[in-house]
């Protein structure tokens, strides 16, 4: 009887969970990942710090746009430099497009000047599930309070092409600066756009 | 001694331009074994001071498909550079109405098999050459689990020649033209209201061609929820679509764009949205509701 209810809870939990996506303004929900060197990070403990979720899949044609050019890894130096959490998060199951192991993982950083905090290994898209992670890239992120402040796309150019990287609005540049003077986000959630996120069927 | 350096010039030349062609070459490659590309017109020339249609017809490997204008969830849309002669002008691309189409838990617009983007040419009446060159550079994303970019050059030199050519009689433009969007016929009148979740179509008409109409498809991307297919009720000659809104959505909606899919063509909509007084509109009768997301391919 107390398995059927904890079967019958989890069951609701699990309804309830992809019942809401993740909105601006709610409380970013608490994960706990293991990054491509192996060690775990969970979301909570950076609390006090503004934290950036970018799903990842290296063969992704619009996912190489913002790698071969340089643009991500540029974004990624410019927000750790001052002290911004970024999370790569790669949500392919094992076969698909875009799945690496560790080493994998980090021959393809290294090989590219990646320079995000750590590259979490989400194979069971659990991650990605819980934040309902659409596209690559998509890009959260949550403030120190632990708040999502912005939801959505990388920029306002929903290409393939790299020329349209010149000239782009970059929307998560945008929130950070904004967020981080003090001023609410001006533009908080936009539709992501990229390759679907290649989850496990 | 002259030949052996123009030889070995000519080789290091050959290598650096395959150095040049680089990623977007071997991209370009396997775009092509899922995409056949080829720039069609339905007449053997072109006439000066009138317009003609040409089509850029896809004819895709199964399962793969590319875009239309809205791509929904994922994906991006074919773009085209005309590089046209003698002072010729291309209009935008014409797209058919587009399917749903299932990607990983997304939901995608575009096309599957074989689709032909039109786009008219205007041809000035003071040209005096003998011949066009047209020529139009594509760039285009091809998917099935993967998506593949491409760019390409299609091309095709036409006589400039006043007298009235026949057709080819290929039928690949006229079945293209076929396929586009309709204007709403005159006796069908559609409506828009929008509630706290969604918006409701209304659409009321007797035009017997019309109906039933399955689905709306939006023009614009971050409106509706695109793997949330309408909820459809018939009552005699009115049908209502009830449209999830995109959680996206973060702006009020003046103007609802996109196409009504009806028994056998899609036509072309564009209604101002109007609030609803009963916001919280949970009472209204339903009829007969079909939740199944119409001409949806699983793949």
């Amino acid at each position: 009887m107390k398995q059927l209810r904890t079967l019958v809870l989890t069951v609701l939990a699990l309804f309830a969970i992809a019942a809401f996506a993740v909105k601006v303004g709610d409380q970013a929900p608490d994960f706990t990942g293991t990054d491509s060197h192996g060690q775990a990070h969970k979301l909570s403990d950076y609390k006090g710090k503004f934290v950036v979720l970018e799903w990842h899949n290296n063969g992704c044609p619009f996912t190489k746009k913002h790698y071969d050019s340089g643009n991500m890894q540029r974004l990624q130096k410019e927000w750790t430099d001052k002290g911004v959490v970024w999370f790569t998060v790669i949500s392919s199951a094992a076969g698909a497009q875009g799945y690496v192991t560790a080493d994998q993982e980090n021959a393809y950083m290294q090989k590219m000047h990646a320079a995000p905090t750590a590259a979490l290994l989400d194979p069971k898209g659990e991650i990605g599930h819980l934040y309902e992670a659409k596209t690559t890239p998509h890009m959260f992120i949550i403030n120190p309070q632990g708040q999502v402040i912005y939801n959505g796309a990388i920029d306002d150019k929903s290409t393939s092409d790299p020329s349209d990287i010149n000239g782009a609005k970059n929307y998560v540049s945008e929130a950070l600066q904004e967020a981080k003077a003090g001023q609410a986000v001006a533009v908080a959630t936009t539709r992501p756009y990229g390759c679907s996120v290649k989850y496990a069927n | 001694m002259n030949r052996g350096i123009s030889r070995s010039f000519r080789r290091t030349i050959a290598a650096l331009l395959v150095t040049f062609c680089g990623i977007s070459c071997a991209q370009s490659r396997a775009a092509k074994q899922h995409a056949k590309l080829s720039l069609v017109s339905d007449k053997p020339s072109l006439a000066p001071g009138t317009s003609q249609w040409v089509g850029l017809r896809f004819e895709l490997e199964p399962g793969w498909h590319i875009y239309w204008t809205n791509p929904g969830d994922s994906g991006e849309p074919p773009k085209v550079t005309w590089q046209l002669s003698n002072g010729i002008q291309a209009s935008d691309l014409h797209f058919p109405a587009p399917q749903r189409i299932a990607d990983h838990g997304l939901t995608d617009y575009g096309y599957l098999g074989q689709v032909v983007l039109l786009s008219k040419l205007t041809v000035p009446a003071s040209v005096t050459s003998k011949t066009a060159e047209i020529a139009a550079d594509v760039r285009y994303l091809v998917c099935r689990e993967v998506c593949v970019p491409a760019k390409e050059r299609v091309a095709v030199t036409l006589p400039l020649d006043a007298t009235t050519k026949q057709s080819l009689g290929n039928g690949i433009i006229q079945t293209a033209n076929a396929s586009l969007p309709q204007p709403l016929p005159k006796d069908v009148h559609v409506s828009a209201v929008s509630d706290r979740d969604s918006f409701v179509l209304t659409v009321a008409g007797k035009d017997a061609n019309f109906r039933p109409v399955r689905d709306f498809i939006p023009a614009d991307a971050q409106t509706i929820e695109n793997s949330s297919g309408p909820a459809v009720e018939h009552s005699g000659d009115t049908t209502r679509l009830r449209l999830k809104k995109s959680e996206q959505l973060s702006h009020p909606v003046s103007t609802l764009r996109g196409l009504l899919i009806a028994k056998e063509k899609a036509y072309e909509v564009s209604v101002p949205v109007t609030a609803s007084k009963n916001s919280g509109a949970k009472g209204s009768s339903k009829k007969t509701v079909s939740q199944k997301i119409p001409g949806s391919n699983e793949q």
